[in-house]
């Protein structure tokens, strides 16, 4: 049996039970029970190794999976930025004893935050001022972080900080692997433009953990961080498809079989654009996955895809909002509206529009800095 | 090596772009592009002859390569990339898909072979869809006897002038049909217009009393086919275009100086070059997305096509004149190239339907319109039943 009809078996066998209990739009509590279930077919990543809980499936078949949990419309993953960048991470880089958090990224028993952006240092995060000072066989930290996701529900932290002042800024940093209830460390929620908390702020004073917490080797923060993005690599044929499906969704939604009537024809040419775009998205998408089989890399499309994404993004907010009209604003249709705020990040988290476009025209395009 | 593109196609496209590296430097386009014939005659032959690019649509018993669209993507991207004036597009790929849609066996044996060696050059005369407009073509075709005659005006038929055999669509009592007309037929009249692309040639055409072959039967949807294939083709040359205006705005903003440093070096410069690498290489999936889609899953090509049609159209126009830009005063010049991209582009967003034409067809084929037949149909309900 392939990977995916597997994975359909165990879903016919377990989804219907979990929706009962926790109905089709579960919350955290019950997305957090829905990756318990998962983990116990190792469905969470099969892509990680059967040693660390993942089935060892390439790529392909990992994004393969990922079509048929949507395609099913399972619950996301409640711990993702364990899942999707610490825990590949510590595979990578983690000691023996490091690696023992796996298990638990998978069933969920253990939650995740990365702590990497801070007061000043946001789209130049390798300024990063937070301190480690090595004192004996512990490490003292001392600074803040900010934007940090799931910051105050996560249980630990994957934290970035500057172990060597004097070395270039990219050389002096050091990646850490914290528990979150250590003594001086302090969380607040941040309240969001939709209301929402999704982020924290998170302080350090004086906070003692043992030399052992260090993540692959001193000052080499930097690099350690790097493989974490990589591992988004794939994440971007997902979005891409993600992208495509909404799109013919929406348009689904409009159809004047359905609705008995039609739009006003500058709201429907406005739709039909982000029609377009999203379908050249999921092409983009289609095109990396190509390269992905061939190479094993995503090729020049990746960085393409998140800048497009993340602009096609708010526009299609804006859009839903057209589309809602004055439901958006007085509550009828607080989807559109919520997604419109949310969609403000969309070009902020991550790396901003202007950054990106920098990078790409260094890195790919090769003009000069 | 594309890996959207199959091994062989990435040879095909690697043997065409160094072909034409070697016989169309921006000074042979031009001097082709000022010539009589609007072509350089000796590289049309070769095209056909050595690399036998003409012939990749038409079946290998009629002597052609018996390829696909695909194929013919990737020449349409490189010839867009080095601007080679000719008729191409209109010979090689419509003429010939024309003839293959119509289904007529005997049509395409006598036809085919001609212009898969490129010693025949065709071209079609759409009934509707080049320039959008109602009233394109006021062609229409009556039986003489055993033959057809065509009178009536087409606004723009591309590359008519030079051509040898023109494939008239035009309506023929209750059906559409296909019409081969050979140049030398009398009542046909051609006059040429100055058209936007210098890459290729348009006339006006006028036809009186014209005696005509008649190829196959209803042609209503193999029209509607050629003019999705028109417009993947388009979108194809955009993708070369693109991928070309990319690499001279990018070479340039290296090379050029101001304020002490090279101008690439300024974030405004550095946006402006990355939004055409966005461009290119979306225009470049989409184009290769409506091509394999022609090929592999011909009935959603019409929604294909004005996908990649209604994006690229617009971003790839965008991209030209963003090229000009970055180029400052000398991308003004007639010497320099810029404009010519930027001709052959825009007059490529407008031909087989502009970005909102594409946008309307998706509407309807994505169930956003009520459509004319069955708003009638509802009409005639309400009578009938009183409303």
């Amino acid at each position: 049996m392939s990977p995916t009809d597997e994975l359909r078996e165990f879903l016919d066998a377990h989804l219907p039970a979990f929706r009962a209990e926790w109905g089709d739009d579960p919350s955290f509590e019950g997305r957090l029970a829905w990756q318990g279930i998962l983990q116990t077919g190792r469905w969470v990543a099969p892509t990680w190794a059967v040693e660390h809980g993942g089935r060892g499936l390439d790529v392909v078949a990992g994004l393969a999976c990922s079509e048929v949990l949507t395609e099913y419309g399972a619950p996301g993953t409640a711990g993702i930025f364990g899942v999707a960048n610490v825990g590949p991470t510590i595979a990578q880089w983690g000691t023996d004893e490091q690696k023992k958090h796996l298990p638990g990224i998978l069933d969920g028993s253990e939650l995740w935050c990365q702590g990497f952006s801070e007061p000043g240092s946001g789209s130049d995060l390798a300024s990063l001022q937070t301190r480690a000072v090595l004192d004996g066989d512990e490490f003292v930290i001392d600074g803040q972080k900010i934007w940090t996701s799931d910051g105050t529900r996560a249980h630990y932290m994957q934290l970035l900080v500057r172990t060597d002042p004097d070395a270039p800024k990219h050389k002096g940093i050091s990646s850490l692997l914290v528990p979150l209830d250590t003594p001086g460390i302090e969380r607040r929620a941040i309240k969001q433009i939709n209301g929402g908390t999704g982020f924290a702020e998170v302080f350090f004073t004086g906070v003692r953990v043992p030399a052992s917490s260090l993540l692959g080797p001193i000052n080499e923060g930097w690099r350690v961080t790097m493989t974490t993005l990589g591992h988004e690599r794939s994440g971007v044929v997902l979005s891409a498809s993600s992208m495509q499906r909404q799109v013919r969704e929406i348009v689904e939604t409009y159809r004047v079989d359905r609705r008995g009537s039609e739009l006003e024809p500058a709201l429907r040419d406005e739709l039909i654009r982000r029609y377009v775009e999203g379908r050249v998205v999921g092409v983009l998408g289609e095109r990396s996955l190509a390269s992905i089989k061939a190479t094993g890399q995503p090729g020049a499309e990746q960085s393409i895809i998140k800048l497009e994404w993340s602009l096609l993004s708010q526009r299609l907010s804006r859009t839903r909002v057209a589309l809602a009209g004055t439901d958006a604003l007085v509550g009828n249709d607080l989807e559109s509206m919520d997604g419109y705020l949310t969609a403000r990040s969309a070009t902020i988290a991550g790396g901003t529009t202007e950054v990106m476009r920098n990078i790409l025209a260094q890195r790919v395009l090769g003009l000069p800095a | 090596m594309d890996h959207d593109l199959s091994p062989e196609v990435n040879e095909l496209r690697d043997m065409v772009r160094s072909f034409l590296d070697r016989k169309a430097p921006e000074s042979a386009v031009r001097e082709a592009m000022d010539s009589e014939l609007g072509r350089d005659q000796a590289v049309w032959q070769q095209m056909a002859g050595q690399l036998g690019l003409q012939g990749l649509l038409v079946p290998e018993e009629l002597g052609g390569q018996g390829t696909t669209f695909v194929e013919v993507g990737v020449v349409l991207e490189e010839l867009g990339r080095s601007l080679l004036p000719g008729p191409y597009l209109s010979s090689a790929v419509l003429a010939v898909s024309a003839v293959l849609e119509s289904g007529d066996a005997a049509a395409a044996s006598d036809l085919l072979p001609g212009l898969a060696e490129g010693t025949t050059i065709g071209t079609v005369a759409f009934s509707q869809g080049l320039t959008g407009r109602p009233g394109e073509s006021t062609v229409s075709a009556t039986r003489a006897g055993d033959q057809w005659k065509l009178d009536g005006r087409v606004d723009i038929v591309l590359d008519a002038q030079g051509a040898d055999l023109l494939l008239v669509v035009a309506p023929a009592g209750e059906e559409l049909g296909l019409f081969a007309v050979t140049s030398a037929a009398a009542g046909i009249e051609r006059t040429p217009l100055d058209l936007l692309d210098r890459s290729r040639r348009a006339a006006l055409v006028e036809l009186e009393g014209v005696e005509a072959r008649r190829l196959g039967g209803d042609y209503a949807a193999a029209e509607q086919r050629l003019l999705s294939l028109a417009a993947s083709g388009i979108v194809c040359e955009l993708a070369g275009a693109s991928q070309r205006i990319l690499e001279m705005a990018v070479d340039y903003a290296k090379l050029r100086e101001q304020f002490g440093k090279p101008i690439g070096s300024f974030q405004a410069v550095k946006h402006l070059c990355a939004e055409m690498f966005v461009t290119a290489e979306s225009t470049t999936a989409v184009g290769r997305f409506a091509a394999r889609t022609a090929v592999e899953d011909p009935a959603e090509l019409a929604q294909a096509a004005s996908i990649a049609k209604a994006y690229a159209g617009e971003a790839c126009s965008l991209a030209a004149e963003q090229n000009i830009q970055v180029h400052g005063g000398i991308g003004f010049t007639w010497e320099h190239p810029a404009h010519l991209y930027l001709r052959k582009i825009k007059s490529g967003e407008l031909l087989f339907g502009g970005s909102a034409l594409h946008r309307e067809r998706l509407a309807t084929l994505l169930g956003l319109t009520v459509d004319a037949g069955s708003a009638a149909n509802a009409q005639d309900m309400a009578e009938v039943v009183g409303v």
